[in-house]
């Protein structure tokens, strides 16, 4: 059966384009510009969806974006709603929350044992016996949420973009559209975003019977193309809006980060259903979902209807539903004396009975359960209660509700409105709104056409007064001229059948009702409790019903009951959305390169890429490892040093002022030496360390651990304002790169690179020199971290990578190999050499990293001096100290981090550990109690599955204890 | 032996460059398409690396003085810049700092480098091996759209922004080119690459260009 109507005017379809598209596996016909839900009517198929936890069948219902009852999957994306969801040529989709599919769905037995199910069931029925909670959880997954994600799909990334304007207008309805026009043309930059594909908004479907309606419609919509600084955005959602007027903006393709110098919702409402038995059945439905399905899509919704109202909006749908060939047989009015506006007597000209009144009591069902065959309708009596004994069923296959509305104000609460219930039009309205934040239209209570307008144009020249653009005085609010457009109270209790206050959770009145007399008597715990307006939709068609019912549970009114709290998103946003693209930045030294083509293995050290080790393809990394290191001890190697932190110090005060930053003695330290430096916060922990080259009398270079050089420059530079000295801080970390040549043959390959002297006498251990390396001027120090004779070289970033070409074309007769971190790890570890955050934590002093060396008591002061001096007072409860394991030790060893036991007493934790070394024997470091830590002594580490392993305490360094390889 | 300078972003270039100049000691990309591909990208979405050109910075109470004695306009401004011959530029970053790039086939920034040396007293050196780029054309302000948070429609031409572009720490430079719109960015070397590729890689989406340096001249 085809129900699409004769061609209207402004109709969003395109007969020229039928489409054809797939809905459970079965094809149906359609236009461009139809949704799915659309579609599916035209085409009379009115179950779109099973509801979350009955399985009852549903159907549209607001075709306002709210519809959690046509919600469908493609395989690739899930949870779209097919209320909003343009069809295309080949749509191919299917109906989430099924088993078996929509029609045979097999959960749908589930309703049959709803009164075991009550609101808060499983808070009660599954967390005891604790042991079956596992076979429940199981069970409740497999059924619990909607649709399902497919995890072999690869996301796409979607861009996000930052965009800007004077006035972001969120609806392009009436209201809006004045208030973006009379703001625009005061010059002010307006941003108007609205979620339709079309602008218009009411006017497209409340109004689209007017011609005169349609006529403001063109008038506004060819102004606004007319002003340069207007754009209009549709088919964009304001998914949020945050702080200072940071509006998120979701369209399909992205997200927008907008900041808006002032914002205008003229949303406009969302019409709310009424609670009545069955009032769920597809076939039930909101007028403003059939006016949108007349006017829109040009679908004739039912062929024979009733219609409950408690507003004028209802008779008008009424007229409309009449004019498209519906019949209406009857109009049925909450209120006692009906409507008393014009459109009483539209309706009764089309001979459409009115009973004024009287109720609906409930939807009944056809045999299959998933489409009206009837209603039952009653009297109200004095107290507006139906009188079901009095109530008689008439034939329909469709129920239409006009009974109230509820403002768009999630936005409004998150742009830090505030909202006030208004007796006298039985609605929320703005009571306090931030200065930069207006609202127009019904959001205001204002419901007629022409005071819109006023409205928002109103709203519009605020706006601009606000932002300087417009001095004149501003027009008089529109206010509310007729009766209300909302019933105080369209919820009705039903003997035996359901009536629907939520949807999206399946709960009905009496699960109010019972989660109030549970002691649920607050609008919060209520919304927690029952889990109301905490599905898809976010409550925007139960959030008001829900007040109602506990305002009347409570005998209070709406304002002393209050509304929950409204956070963002305002519609579900996909996670695609929120990731965009990926801005997670690395960094790569000069010679990253050359490393790859090495066959460099990489590891993130901080934000940094490093190669770990260089694969030849036939070694395992432990072995390519324990390679490299062996040939740094043999022969020669090369490590790329460009992550670590690199700085000048220079000034007058540079000396003095690093004396007072690390804790070693810097003021006499002499031109052309290198010290090992040791930085300690104010609490005495080291947080870390380096080498401090003094290349002139103002001028030091010093260096940073990879990790911890932002804090370290960021604390110098704190110290340096502190202390108020003539002192200039130069972060070369990135600019720079290094690079250090290590083995026993690194003299003889680099003497001919450099015109430094290396001869032991001219440039000794711990010496810096400055001097060309490959023709490129370089910083050069002798250090030995990896305990062999080395040349640490700084050069500008720039000339990285042409200064380890030369290196390694220079080494080239020395068997030069680069090697990577976990070598220098292994290398240094032998050397006894910490590593700051591996082998130390966040209380750790220099006394008990065995640093004490490093501290110089001598001087006046140095951060952290004096705790330094109270922690000395107090007995040290731990040392770091060198562990080794047999050399014939057989089974498994430690993991860094597995603690030490004395007994059944943790006495200290490993905090390095290698289990193979060029010593031929497993070693690390760890952290022991200091009445322990002799040399010698043996310790009981525990692993992973309880076993323990001997370990013996050794003195450090384990390798070339005397230093005389280095030097 | 004499030095080479590489830019961070050598590699991509490398691998698509159909033509090379000197820029000092470092090689520049001067095309990577044809001259009036490039000259229409240019004018509607492009993007350059400029890294190669000569820069240095250097800050101290005296740094303005030492500035004036060479001859080089002082920009007026903290964050103001002035240009160099060849479209050359000096930006101050702070009271008493600055930044000097070269422009093309120019000497004068090599030259005023080699003067300061390690510093003179009361101006300190700053080596400079920032990734540097142009991002030009009509639509350039897509990709920053997409990038970054600064409202580029309200920041003046000649004046530098500090800002993170893909998340990435940049210093921005607004310009125009008759009516084509440019941006040069500057970042830490470290991160030149991943800003690269990031740009790149929005520029193709919205059908630009990487282009030689000489098409921007």
């Amino acid at each position: 059966m085809n129900r699409r109507l004769s061609p209207r005017p402004g109709e969003w379809i395109d007969r020229s384009r039928p489409l054809e598209f797939h809905f459970e596996g079965q094809a149906y016909s359609g236009f461009q510009g139809d949704v799915l839900s659309s579609a599916l009517w035209a085409n009379d198929v009115r179950m779109t969806g099973r509801s979350f936890k009955y399985h009852r069948a549903r159907g549209p219902y607001s075709l306002a974006n709210c519809d959690v009852n046509a919600m469908v999957e493609d395989g690739e994306h899930t949870n779209m709603r097919g209320d909003v969801l343009p069809i295309t040529a080949g749509l191919d989709v299917r109906a989430v929350n099924t088993v078996g599919g929509l029609a045979a769905d097999r959960l749908r037995i589930t309703e049959r044992f709803s009164r075991l199910m009550p609101v808060g069931f499983y808070y009660k029925a599954f967390h005891t016996p604790r042991r079956l909670f596992p076979v429940y959880e199981k069970q409740m997954r497999k059924v619990a949420g909607l649709g399902r994600i497919n995890p072999t799909i690869v996301a796409r990334p979607t861009p996000k973009e930052y965009a800007f304007c004077d006035l972001c207008v969120i609806g392009a309805g009436p209201a809006g559209l004045s208030g973006a026009i009379a703001a625009a043309e005061l010059g002010l930059q307006v941003l108007v975003v609205e979620e339709l594909p079309r602008p218009g908004g009411s006017l497209t479907w409340q109004w689209a019977g007017d011609s005169a309606a349609r006529g403001h419609l063109e008038r506004l919509l060819m102004r606004a193309s007319s002003i340069p600084n207007l754009e209009i955005r549709c088919a964009t959602q304001v998914a949020g809006c945050y702080a200072d007027h940071w509006i998120a903006l979701v369209d399909e393709c992205r997200l927008t980060k907008l900041r808006a110098g002032a914002l205008l919702v003229a949303a406009g409402c969302y019409e709310q259903p009424a609670v009545f038995g069955n009032n769920d059945l597809p076939g039930v439905m909101l007028a403003s979902a059939a006016q949108r399905l007349m006017h829109l899509y040009a679908v004739k919704p039912f062929d024979r209807c009733v219609v409950l109202a408690a507003n004028s909006e209802g008779y008008r749908v009424a007229s409309d539903l009449h004019t498209a060939g519906v019949e209406v047989t009857m109009v049925v009015d909450l209120r006692p004396a009906g409507e008393t506006s014009s459109w009483r007597h539209t309706v009764e000209q089309a001979k459409i009975r009115i009973l004024p009144k009287h109720m609906i009591y409930e939807a009944l069902p056809d045999k299959s359960g998933t489409r009206v065959r009837g209603a039952v309708v009653c009297p109200l009596n004095d107290s507006g209660q139906p009188r079901s004994d009095a109530g008689w069923s008439i034939d329909c296959d469709g129920v239409v509700m006009s009974v109230g509305w509820a403002p768009t104000a999630d936005l409004l609460y998150q742009a830090g409105g505030r909202f006030r219930y208004d007796d006298r039009l039985e609605q929320l309205i703005p009571g306090m709104l931030p200065a930069t934040v207006f609202a127009a239209g019904r959001a205001n209570g204002v419901f007629e056409l022409d005071d819109q307008l006023l409205d928002g144009r109103r709203a519009g020249l605020a706006a601009a007064a606000r932002l300087g653009r417009y001095q004149g005085a501003l027009p008089e609010m529109s206010m509310h001229r007729d009766a209300p457009h909302s019933h105080p109270y369209p919820i009705f209790e039903h003997a035996r059948k359901k009536n629907f206050v939520e949807l999206d959770e399946d709960l009905h009145l009496t699960d109010f009702i019972n989660a109030h007399q549970e002691g649920y008597d607050n609008i919060e715990l209520l919304k927690r409790y029952t889990t109301v307006g905490m599905g898809p939709s976010q409550g925007k068609l139960s959030n008001l019903n829900a007040v109602r019912i506990l305002a009347r549970l409570n005998g209070r009114t709406i304002d002393e009951t209050g509304t929950s709290t409204s956070r963002p998103f305002h519609h579900p946003v996909s996670f695609g959305h929120l990731a965009g693209r990926r801005f997670h930045p690395t960094r790569r030294t000069p010679i990253h390169d050359w490393h790859a083509k090495a066959g460099a293995k990489f590891v993130h050290v901080g934000a940094w890429l490093r190669p770990e080790f260089y694969s030849n393809g036939v070694l395992s990394r432990e072995q390519s490892i324990l390679d490299e290191a062996q040939h740094v001890r043999g022969n020669l190697g090369l490590i790329d040093l460009g992550t670590l932190g690199k700085f000048e110090v220079r000034g007058p005060d540079a000396a003095r002022f690093l004396d007072r930053i690390y804790t070693g003695n810097f003021a006499d330290h002499k031109i052309g030496r290198i010290r090992y430096a040791v930085a300690c916060d104010e609490s005495g922990v080291l947080y870390d360390e380096g080498v401090v080259a003094r290349l002139a009398e103002d001028r030091f270079y010093v260096t940073a651990t990879t990790a911890g050089s932002a804090v370290f420059y960021r604390e110098m530079q704190r110290w340096a304002m502190v202390w108020r000295m003539n002192v200039t801080l130069i972060n070369l970390t990135g600019q720079f790169t290094a690079m250090n040549l290590a083995g026993p043959r690194s003299w003889e390959a680099f003497a001919a690179l450099t015109d430094v002297k290396l001869s032991h006498n001219a440039f000794p251990f711990l010496a810096a020199r400055e001097g060309k390396v490959a023709g490129v001027q370089a910083v050069l120090m002798r250090v030995g971290f990896v305990g062999e004779l080395g040349y640490e070289i700084h050069v500008p970033a720039g000339y990285g990578q042409h200064v380890w070409s030369a290196l390694m074309e220079a080494g080239k007769a020395h068997r030069i190999r680069p090697f990577g971190t976990e070598a220098q790890r292994l290398l240094r570890l032998e050397k006894g050499h910490l590593i700051v955050g591996q082998d130390t934590d966040a209380l750790t002093t220099p006394s008990e990293a065995d640093l004490d060396w490093a501290v110089s008591d001598g001087k006046p002061f140095f951060v952290g001096q004096r705790s330094l001096a109270i922690c000395r007072k107090q007995r040290l409860t731990r040392r770091l100290v060198g562990i080794r394991f047999a050399q014939d030790h057989r089974g498994p060893l430690p993991q860094e981090c597995h603690l030490i036991f004395e007994q059944n007493e943790v006495v200290g934790r490993v905090t390095s550990i290698t289990h193979r070394s060029t010593l031929g024997y497993a070693l690390g470091m760890a952290f022991l109690r200091p009445d322990l830590a002799q040399p010698g002594r043996l310790v009981q580490i525990k692993l992973d599955d309880g076993k323990r392993v001997t370990a013996e305490v050794a003195a450090l360094p384990f390798y070339d204890p005397g230093n005389h390889r280095q030097k | 032996m004499h030095p080479i300078r590489y830019s961070p972003v050598y590699a991509y270039l490398a691998a698509h460059a159909l033509e090379w100049g000197a820029a000092g000691d470092a090689e520049l990309a001067l095309r990577l398409d044809t001259a009036a591909n490039e000259a229409a990208a240019v004018s509607d979405l492009a993007l350059c690396d400029l890294s190669g050109l000569a820069r240095f910075g250097f800050r101290g109470a005296s740094a303005s003085e030492w500035l004036l004695s060479a001859g080089v306009p002082v920009p007026s401004e903290v964050f103001g810049t002035a240009s160099l011959p060849g479209h050359g530029i000096i930006a101050r970053l702070g009271t008493e700092e600055f930044l000097m790039e070269e422009g093309l086939n120019q000497n004068l920034v090599t030259d005023l480098s080699r003067q300061l040396g390690t510093g003179l007293p009361g101006v300190y050196r700053i080596d400079r091996h920032d990734g540097t780029f142009l991002l030009c054309g009509r639509r350039a302000t897509k990709v920053l759209a997409q990038t970054c948070g600064v409202n580029f429609q309200e920041t003046p031409l000649g004046r530098v922004v500090f800002t993170r572009v893909a998340a990435i720490n940049c210093m921005i430079l607004p310009q125009r080119a008759g009516e084509v719109p440019g941006y040069r960015l500057w970042t830490d070397p470290s991160f030149a690459v991943d800003l690269w590729q990031t740009l790149a890689e929005i520029v193709g989406e919205l059908q630009g260009r990487v282009v030689g340096a000489a098409s921007v001249g």
